[in-house]
């Protein structure tokens, strides 16, 4: 290098040693094929990278620490705007993670809803994914498409907790309110409906030559490596390890219903595209079960009256439920037992962990957020260096982060 | 030790500990509603259950003592029902009130029902619907949210020997109320909404203004007196909503008095100074910083230029920071290059530290906070502890009632301490020296001194002087009997740690220097050193201004810049923080020189009366506005925090002076506030105090002025515990308690001048000043004295009154008839 | 296989499949709606703007200004101001602030109200040039119950997103269950049940 570096850049008689020069190039945090605000600086020779380094923290906004700051019952919103995407997952994550703590458990109809509102919440997730990234990579009729299936999942949303993206629907000890009829009907029309939009993306996607070419061996990564990264969820099992935390762990009514996890074989882009897309129908299956199996009942759990709000009707009776009442809200639940938990849960960018140390009072003492997205984002340079430019594009998708969630 | 065995584990105890105290010690919580620390226990609401093995039935904690090989289990399912069942039915009757209750967020009856309680109740009662009233200012009374735990009045009682507060009625009517439900009389100490667990009494300014959880806490260190208490505020968007004593914190560790509590208000008075004034035209007119620091150094200069620097002046502020001060000092010297500086401690602090030097060989005291709980015998001489130091005075109050220790008090007024003590010697006014060198005369007869104090320097000097003042004389002098005198005398030679009390205030006109010495004499010939002296400083940083202001001496004190004694009249005075136009002595001749003055520069947190003859007034930031440090009674400093933001365009007071002195070109140093806090802690904090050589010499009791030609009462001026100066007359919630000057008054001294309780009272003076009080006629004064506290600038008090010269008690004479 | 393959690759089979679908797509009906000309109604309970309950008896604020939705406020974007009436010394709401700029819309106040005295409003048009339009005063708030929720809508709305209620805590008959199509009874009705949004 050294020596080309001494040689006067152009023309110099007879055309060989020829100077070269590493290109920087700073990618984001404002470029719309991030996905949010990453920022990429490559090092590029030619068309290929050399070196490509994530810069995160963008969007930073101290969820851990505010958590620590806010009741249990208050710090539920911050899991929203997690993975904004997908918030009714990351609420699921959330509650459940402080019922482990505790020590409850919502009862059977609120676990079912639970189970049902996140797997519409994977499917609406997924389907956003291949929305963009198939528009990344230069297929614009997928992403008009699924958006059209995603409206009518946050239609169903919206009909149940009144919003749309940040959801703030479940509760600890339960959800926030029953689902209504409607609600349930339409809902099993659409899992009647979708796996035929899934043939629809797949007929305009699946086998298109471009799309192949530009996601068949790129960004490769073996299941060893992809477990030693710290891979989770559909990123993870397009390497092929069978790792779920629905199969693994088994919570709400994940453990009632059938349903398979799909597995790529290559560790490419292309099987965690497929893996995904498989995803959508396994989703689409377990809501089916779920309404079906779906049985009347409590939908907070009666027993856990010092963590959840008293009946509204109750508050005037006596005095009991007007101090719960308050208490909860201004202090959080002083019962809650001094310890500390781990609780992972499978949202659609893999796995979510919640890790609350409890010092006895109603805040969390330390409130710690496995971000699958941060996880994921750190293992960019691998699958990028050493392939071209324009596969980067393919990359960011092919891992599915959500900036929210990795800078939290 | 006691060992004992809770929870399975093995615990230690001090003797004579309770089962709940040995709990707490090993960091096991009970729940408890009715106890507290300080108080006896009472057992009263049996939430401190426990079970111990080889009883049948369940004990109350907190009245168990603990004994040695005890069994206790503190959570058993057993004590869990007891508990539940307790708090269902402390819940059956009280009002469903918690979203208009004060202490919801804090209550501990909530918290303890969320923990221990049922979620639901099995039984449904008649709810409590008295009206919400308490005649009484400062203090507020809900009596349906009451659970009859008793804290309140036992604190009321117990702690701060009051009892004004007691449970009357019976069965569901039962209630806290004051004597037969009249008006409230009480100090407004407001211990006793701080002790109470629910919401049944509050303060007034605080009633709904916030929710707990609205505020945050910031500690700070109190600004009225020397004690240095922490007082807990609680702040929403840069305003105080309340001032707390919170358990444990602090040297006073929770206990608050009045001022503390509800004096904090003065930082949002109407009266603050919020920009600079300049007199143009006769008139203040409001100027930006840069004209009237402008204004001020041009005309320093001149008058230096014009005078000579010694002309200038400067009066320092004992409630201002030790680095304000300090920044005064330096300015002074470096920008003006003067050495004419004082302060009001003039006419207070200087009485004692002027005796500690000629006593002790020292510059003054720092006082041990808890020693008077381990002294045998208390001597308190004259001095109203329990007012100007409430919370002082409680460790004297503590220690006779806790260690049954005696407590002799002398004075002619009936004060808390006199009302508890063991012994009072009602001794006429200002003959507080005759007292003690009677007392010392009864040893030296007795032969009851310690024997070492023969060999202090002076001693053959004293000895003879107190030939003088035999028992039989002092009595005389007193109005003691000499079989008091003598009997004191005993009482102190014979006990092991005998410790002597007074307080010397600006205010108070009845000690001077010479009492303070007189006291001193008697601790050496007690065969103690300073440390059995329990005389606290004035203000809260009475001590550090001393510190700050250092050596003396060199220039004019106060007594020859104001009262025309200086060889060489002043032409320029520039006062931080004070107020000579009403808290000096003698007002007449301050206002003379002040009239008298080329220039005066008043620095103030609000518009004083001295301000309003100013030529300038500087609008400077208050506690809470600004950072600093408080050098209180213990020597220790304390720094204050700032958690406010500044009133206006006001500036901390050393910020001031550095841009005034920059700005006439003098190296002021102090770029940044820890800078400033570094140098002063290196120059004036820094300091230690050296040890004490004794010295003994001999008082003479001064001669007050003669009680003749209808001037036949004695005016004693002072301190009230809840106003000591011009930041609580500005405190419209302390002024909501005391409002106003008044003249106490005996009986038949009210008979005989045909004044009437509440009537109004003409006072005139020798010098022929003449005021209107209203009278307050009690048996608290004795006869041929009144009493009138100083701090309320239209009652012109300090017109009557003179300025202390060394070992003088000026304490007045004056004519009082009805107006 | 192999001569399948040269056929898909010759005659690009998969992508005339994806250009019929995209074709056939051209002529079903379309899913967008115009908006704003075309405006949507939300569903019941629709998380929007706030709304401060008037009490249809005295015509004033229900609020009694225990401050609880101030309490639990995620993002502490509510400020309530009370004092003491002089007269009745009853505790009165002195100002009452939500700075919508900084609410996230979680409902949690709705929930923590003790007297369901706070609603959000099926409003969620309410964007603006000015922060101080955004800062919603009482009057300002008062004045979205009179024009969102007023009526029946207002008690529906505590009925059904008042939450918790005592039936949260117990099974009973009105609740959902899946009906499969054509089952006798309450039968799923054979029409489109989607919502409204996406027929």
């Amino acid at each position: 290098m050294g020596e080309i570096e001494k040689e006067t850049p152009g023309a110099n008689g007879d055309g060989k040693n020829l100077s070269t020069q590493e290109l920087t190039l700073s990618m984001g945090p404002q470029h719309p094929a991030t996905h949010g605000v990453l920022r990429l600086v490559l090092e590029l020779d030619g068309e290929t990278v050399t070196k490509c380094t994530p810069y995160v923290g963008y969007l930073h906004r101290g969820v851990e620490k505010l958590g620590e700051n806010r009741t249990y019952l208050s710090a539920l919103p911050l899991s929203d705007r997690l993975d904004y995407i997908s918030s009714m997952a990351n609420n699921v994550g959330y509650v459940n993670a402080v019922e482990k703590l505790f020590g409850i458990e919502a009862p059977e109809r609120a676990k079912y809803i639970r189970t049902i509102m996140a797997e519409m919440t994977r499917i609406s997730s997924h389907i956003i994914w291949v929305a963009t990234h198939a528009l990344d990579i230069g297929a614009m009729t997928v992403f008009l498409y699924s958006f059209r299936e995603r409206e009518w999942l946050l239609d169903l949303f919206e009909m149940t907790c009144g919003a749309r993206l940040t959801v703030s629907y479940p509760r600890i000890g339960g959800v926030r309110n029953d689902v209504s009829q409607q609600f349930l009907d339409s809902l099993y029309e659409f899992t009647e409906e979708f796996p035929r939009r899934i043939s629809e993306y797949e007929t305009l996607i699946d086998q298109n030559r471009i799309w192949l070419k530009r996601t068949k061996g790129i960004g490769v990564i073996s299941a060893k490596e992809a477990m030693n990264w710290g891979l989770t969820g559909a990123t993870l099992r397009g390497s092929g390890v069978n790792y779920d935390v629905r199969k693994a762990f088994p919570y709400d009514a994940y453990d009632k219903v059938e349903f398979d996890v799909p597995l790529g074989t290559e560790g490419d882009v292309y099987d965690r595209y497929r893996c995904r897309m498989e995803e959508l129908r396994q989703s689409n299956r377990i809501i089916r079960q779920c309404i079906e199996q779906l049985p009347k009942g409590p939908i907070l759990a009666p027993e856990a009256s010092k963590f959840v709000l008293p009946p509204k009707e109750n508050l005037f009776k006596n005095m009991e439920p007007l101090i719960h009442h308050f208490v909860l809200l201004t202090k959080g639940p002083l019962t809650a037992p001094e310890g500390e938990i781990y609780c992972g849960s499978e949202v659609p960018k893999g796995e979510l962990g919640f890790y609350i140390v409890s010092d006895g009072t109603g805040k969390p003492y330390r409130m710690r957020v496995r971000a699958p997205s941060f996880v994921h984002a750190s293992v960019l340079p691998r699958l990028c260096e050493g392939g071209l430019v324009a596969d980067v594009i393919a990359n960011i998708g092919t891992i599915d982060i959500v900036l929210g969630e990795c800078d939290r | 030790m006691i060992e004992l065995t809770i929870n399975g584990r093995k615990v230690q105890c001090p003797p004579k500990s309770t089962i709940l105290q040995a709990a707490q010690a090993n960091g096991i919580y009970i729940p408890h509603l009715c106890w507290d620390r300080r108080l006896t226990p009472y057992g009263g609401c049996r939430l401190c259950l426990v079970e111990v093995e080889g009883q049948k039935k369940l004990l109350a904690s907190c009245s168990t003592p603990a004994e040695q090989g005890m069994v206790v289990q503190t959570e058993t399912p057993k004590l869990e029902k007891a508990r539940r069942t307790v708090l269902e039915l402390l819940l059956v009757h009280h009002p469903l009130d918690c979203p208009v209750c004060d202490k919801a967020g804090e209550c501990e009856l909530q918290d303890l029902a969320f923990k221990y309680g049922p979620s639901q109740s099995r039984f449904s009662g008649e709810r409590k619907h008295e009206p919400e009233f308490l005649a009484a200012p400062l203090i507020e009374r809900n009596t349906n949210r009451c659970i009859l735990c008793g804290k309140c009045v036992r604190v009321c009682k117990e702690h701060q020997g009051v009892g004004a507060i007691n449970l009357i009625g019976r069965g569901f009517k039962t209630k806290i109320s004051p004597a037969f439900e009249e008006t409230l009389d009480c100090e407004f100490c407001g211990q006793c909404v701080d002790s109470c667990p629910v919401g049944a009494l509050g303060t007034k300014p605080y009633r709904f203004r916030s929710r707990v959880w609205f505020m945050e806490e910031q500690p700070n260190i109190c600004p009225y007196c020397s004690v240095g208490c922490t007082t807990v505020l609680s702040l929403r968007e840069g305003r105080i909503m309340r001032a707390r004593g919170k358990d444990g914190v602090g040297i006073n560790e929770g206990d608050l008095c009045p001022r503390g509590r509800f004096g904090f208000d003065f930082i949002e008075s109407e009266h603050r100074l919020t920009t600079p004034l300049l007199r143009k035209g006769g008139k203040l007119e409001p100027a930006s910083w840069q004209e009237a620091l402008e204004f001020v150094a041009a005309r320093l200069s001149e008058v230096k230029a014009k005078h000579g620097a010694e002309s200038v002046g400067a009066l320092g502020s004992e409630r201002c920071s030790v680095e304000d001060n300090y920044m005064l000092r330096k300015f002074m010297s470096l920008a003006v290059g003067s050495n004419n500086l004082d302060s009001r401690a003039r006419f207070g602090y200087h009485k004692q530290t002027g005796a500690l030097k000629k006593a002790f060989g020292i510059p003054w005291l720092a006082l041990d906070f808890n020693a008077p709980l381990a002294a045998d015998v208390l001597f308190v001489l004259e001095s109203d502890l329990t007012s100007t130091h409430p919370v002082y005075g409680l460790k004297v109050l503590a220690a006779r009632r806790d260690s049954e220790a005696t407590l002799i008090v002398a004075g002619p007024q009936e004060t808390k301490l006199a009302t508890w003590s063991s012994t009072w010697l009602r001794s006429r006014p200002a003959t507080g020296v005759a007292l003690v060198n009677g007392i010392m005369s009864a040893m030296l007869e007795g032969g009851l001194h310690n024997k070492d104090a023969e060999k202090v320097n002076g001693f053959p000097q004293l000895a003879e002087h107190l030939k003088k003042y035999s028992p039989g004389e002092a009595a005389r002098m007193t109005g003691v009997s000499a079989e008091d005198i003598r009997q004191t005398a005993a009482a102190l030679a014979a006990a092991k740690n005998p410790m002597l009390f007074a307080s010397f205030g600006s205010s108070s006109n009845t000690k001077g220097e010479g009492t303070a010495l007189a006291l001193m004499d008697l601790a050496i010939l007690l065969g103690r050193g300073p440390e059995a002296l329990g005389m606290p400083p004035e203000f809260a940083n009475t001590l550090g201004l001393q510190m700050a202001f250092g050596d003396e001496g060199k220039g004019l004190d106060a007594r020859q810049m104001l009262y025309g004694n200086g060889q060489k009249p002043i032409k320029a005075l520039y006062i931080m923080g004070e107020n000579p136009a009403v808290t000096f002595p003698g007002t007449a001749k301050v206002m003379k020189a002040l009239e008298g003055l080329d220039l005066l520069i008043v620095q103030d947190i609000m518009m004083t009366e001295t301000a309003a003859m100013a030529h300038v007034v500087l609008p400077a930031a208050s506690w809470s506005e600004k950072e600093g440090t408080f050098v209180g009674l213990t020597g220790k400093p304390q720094k204050f925090v700032k958690c406010l933001p500044e009133t206006g365009l006001s500036m901390p007071d050393w910020k001031i002076l550095r841009n005034l002195g920059t700005l006439m070109k003098a190296e002021m140093g102090a770029g940044n506030f820890a800078e400033l806090a570094e140098e002063t802690a290196e120059n004036v904090l820094s300091a230690q105090l050296p040890a004490a050589t004794p010295a003994l010499t001999a008082v003479e009791q001064a001669t007050t002025e003669t009680t003749e030609d209808g001037y036949r009462l004695l005016l004693a001026t002072g301190n009230l515990m809840q106003h000591s100066g011009s930041l609580t007359a500005i405190s419209k919630n302390l002024g909501s308690a005391v409002s106003d000057a008044y003249l106490q008054i005996n009986p038949a001294d009210a008979k005989a001048c045909g004044v009437t309780d509440e009537g109004f009272a003409k006072v005139s003076g020798k010098n022929g000043a003449v005021i209107y009080l209203k009278a307050k006629v009690t048996v608290e004064v004795p006869e041929g004295m009144v009493f009138v506290p100083t701090h309320f600038a239209h009652a012109g008090v300090n017109m009557l009154t003179s300025p202390p010269t060394n070992g003088e008690a000026p304490a007045v004479a004056v004519k009082v008839e009805a107006a | 296989m192999n001569t399948k393959k040269i056929v898909k690759t010759i005659f690009m089979t998969e992508i005339l499949q994806g250009m019929a679908l995209t074709l056939k797509s051209l002529f079903s009906p379309a899913v967008t709606r115009q908006y704003p000309k075309e405006k949507r109604q939300p569903f019941p309970g629709f998380r929007g703007q706030h709304a401060f309950v008037r009490d249809a008896k005295t015509g004033k604020e229900k609020c009694i200004a225990c401050g609880l939705c101030g309490a639990v406020c995620p993002s502490k974007c509510i400020y309530i101001y009370t004092k003491e009436d002089e007269e009745t010394r009853k505790k009165t709401i002195d100002r009452y602030e939500i700075e919508l700029l900084r609410c996230v819309y979680c409902a949690f106040c709705v929930e923590a109200c003790p007297v369901g005295a706070i609603a959000l409003t099926e409003n969620y048009e309410y964007s603006d040039y000015s922060r101080e339009a955004l800062y919603m005063t009482k009057e300002k708030l008062l004045d979205n119950w009179d024009r969102f929720m007023a009526g029946p809508k207002g008690d529906e709305y505590f009925e059904k997103f008042w939450t918790p209620k005592q039936q949260s805590f117990r099974a009973h008959d009105d609740q959902a269950v899946f009906r499969p199509k054509g089952s006798n009874g309450a039968a799923r009705p054979e029409a489109d049940t989607r919502p409204e949004g996406v027929k």
